[in-house]
């Protein structure tokens, strides 16, 4: 019977079979996704730790996931050296012709995950987070580097990211890079002007600059949004990074073509969502103002997709077309075959709906100053009409003269 | 039968190069051998650059002092964008210096375990004629300071299956006599490398 088949036929078949079984989608990461999104954060990474060096098409994936639960467990070290690694399978990864080829008779998953536009400039991000969080000022300005060489490659649309612009002006400022926080701090303001502390930063620096003109206008935005010109030119001593949420997921959108029944399935996200809203930070019986989620990753997943959409559909078409071509020539020489074959490809057909996961969908900061010694911080996350949600968070404090101290502070809700 | 034969030694063939793939290789290098598998900063860079700037400093007016100055090295600031380990090329610098003898050293990085230690034996538990006196330590007279930093280019993006990237480096040192604040000593060395890298591959 296989005698009757060119081996191009055969070779096909292999890879139809062989694609089939790799396209599946690690348990593994998905279990560590489950614990993450029960609060279980130290649960999820060592769910993923047990995938996250194994290789393979999710390697990159598993990484990221993993480096992202081991950051909300609190392990910094841990999170820098999975982030890293995915950092670096990122940077030397090529087009594979093999798989390639491949997924023109299966589909995309077969092939090696690449990361969204945004989700590696969050890459570096959570990376210079990291390096905050253990007091290595300099590497997390490596990162701030890294990230704007990524957010500054991108079209305006999807280069507009407060949050993490803001992070990459923090690394900068910390290191005495005054000239590039500014930069990066005036465009976290552009992106999200309700941003009250931003302009605080952007005052303080104009001001130590000598940039008078600059200083009275941030001075006057100040105002605008209620708060007070400071007469001292210091920065705030205590950064927290809030999280709140999931990110949007991308879901299988299916159009089935009569006659021959093809089927077209091209990936789009969901809107996930979020009940909280903002996070107040407490110190004793303190609280500071609420934080500003200046970052929505929902409309950013949107464009970054659409930015690159048409090279889906141009793939999906070569895909189907492809398929159909092998299904015609299997019919002609056996009818039932032929039907098996179009049916194995219909059931094939997946569109590539990985994401990073334990992102959330929103990011915030909230800026503030304390004296130096120990304090107890509580970050309390609040839904938009103002009930708390979730458990407060509880975290030592050490504020150094001269220092500034970071927090992260992420909620599931 | 002379087929089957010919297949049985194709597959005993394939059979010993795929032993020989998955065989594992360590072999020693020669740490003076410019090895390079990226255009990224790597050992070969740390050495060029030490020894480079090393040698600078060495025909400087400073190492020309009647009496060995003493110096204090703090590490070169990375202002790359890329996770370099400076305080390494610091201690390679100041290695080499130390063994040409026209330098003493303070030890900048080990400072606070010296005050640890001098605060141990100042608790009464060391005997007082082995007990180290304090106020003795020698002070600086001059400081090397530096700073690294990079620039990365890279081609556009086209159809092709080759991308090309352009890294510079570029190492600047000083030394600052702490008496007056004036830089009496500057230099520095630069590296340029282009990469090449496939775009495709199986």
């Amino acid at each position: 019977m296989a005698g009757k088949f060119p081996l191009w036929l055969r070779a096909a078949a292999v890879i139809l079979i062989g694609g089939a079984i790799s396209g599946c989608f690690s348990n593994k990461i998905v279990a560590g996704r489950r614990q993450f999104y029960a609060g279980n954060y130290a649960a999820a990474g060592d769910a993923l730790s047990k995938i996250k060096d194994k290789g393979g098409k999710d390697h990159i994936l598993a990484l990221l996931e993993y480096g992202a639960s081991e950051q909300a467990a609190g392990n910094y070290k841990e999170s820098t050296a999975a982030l890293l690694d995915a950092n670096k399978l990122i940077e030397a990864e090529v087009v594979h012709l093999g798989q390639q080829a491949g997924s023109l008779v299966t589909n995309k998953m077969i092939t090696t995950y690449r990361p969204e536009s945004f989700e590696t400039v969050l890459l570096h991000t959570y990376l210079a987070m990291d390096y905050m969080m253990v007091d290595e000022w300099s590497d997390a300005r490596v990162e701030a580097k890294q990230a704007l060489g990524v957010l500054d490659s991108l079209d305006k649309e999807i280069n507009a990211q407060p949050f993490a612009r803001y992070v990459c002006g923090l690394a900068f400022d910390v290191m005495g890079d005054q000239d590039d926080a500014y930069i990066e701090y005036s465009k976290a303001a552009e992106a999200a002007p309700e941003f009250l502390s931003v302009y605080y930063d952007l005052h303080r620096l104009a001001s130590a600059k000598g940039m008078g003109q600059e200083a009275r206008t941030w001075a006057r935005e100040i105002e605008q949004r209620g708060g007070i010109v400071p007469k001292t030119a210091a920065p705030p001593n205590l950064i927290v990074f809030v999280g709140a949420g999931r990110s949007p997921i991308k879901k299988e959108i299916n159009i089935v073509v009569p006659p021959n029944f093809n089927r077209f399935v091209v990936p789009d996200y969901v809107s996930s969502r979020s009940l909280a809203h903002h996070a107040v930070l407490s110190i004793g019986d303190r609280n500071t103002a609420p934080s500003y989620m200046i970052t929505d990753l929902d409309p950013l997943a949107e464009k970054a997709l659409k930015k690159r959409i048409a090279k889906e559909i141009a793939m999906e078409t070569a895909r189907v077309a492809a398929k159909e071509v092998i299904a015609e020539q299997i019919s002609k020489q056996n009818g039932l075959l032929g039907l098996v074959v179009r049916v194995a490809f219909f059931a094939s057909e997946a569109a590539d709906v990985r994401s990073w996961q334990t992102l959330p969908r929103y990011f915030g900061v909230i800026a503030d100053t304390l004296p130096p010694g120990e304090h107890e911080a509580k970050v309390q996350f609040y839904t938009q009409d103002g009930s708390p949600i979730g458990p407060a968070q509880f975290k030592k404090v050490t504020i150094t003269e001269g220092r500034r101290t970071v927090l992260i502070a992420r909620s599931v809700f | 039968m002379l087929r089957r034969k010919n297949q049985y030694l194709v597959i005993f063939f394939v059979l010993i190069l795929m032993g020989f793939g998955c065989r594992v290789a360590v072999k020693s290098v020669n740490p003076s051998q410019d090895v390079r598998y990226t255009a990224e900063y790597g050992y070969t860079d740390l050495k060029v650059l030490s020894a480079e700037m090393s040698k600078r400093i060495l025909a400087s007016k400073v190492a020309a002092e009647e009496k060995p100055p003493v110096l204090i090295v703090f590490p070169v600031e990375n202002r790359t964008s890329e996770h370099i380990d400076t305080r390494a090329l610091s201690d390679a610098i100041r290695t080499e210096l130390f063994k040409s003898g026209k330098f003493q050293f303070v030890n900048e990085a080990q400072r606070k375990k010296v005050e640890g230690e001098l605060n141990y034996q100042a608790q009464g538990l060391i005997s007082p004629e082995s007990r180290i006196q304090i106020g003795k330590q020698v002070g600086a007279k001059y400081m090397l300071t530096g700073t690294i930093i990079s620039i990365s280019q890279s081609e556009l993006k086209q159809v092709r299956i080759k991308k090309k990237n352009l890294r510079y480096y570029r190492l600047t040192l000083e030394i600052t006599d702490l008496t007056t604040n004036l830089i009496v000593w500057t230099d520095e060395q630069e590296i340029v490398r282009e990469q090449s890298r496939p775009f495709v591959g199986w």
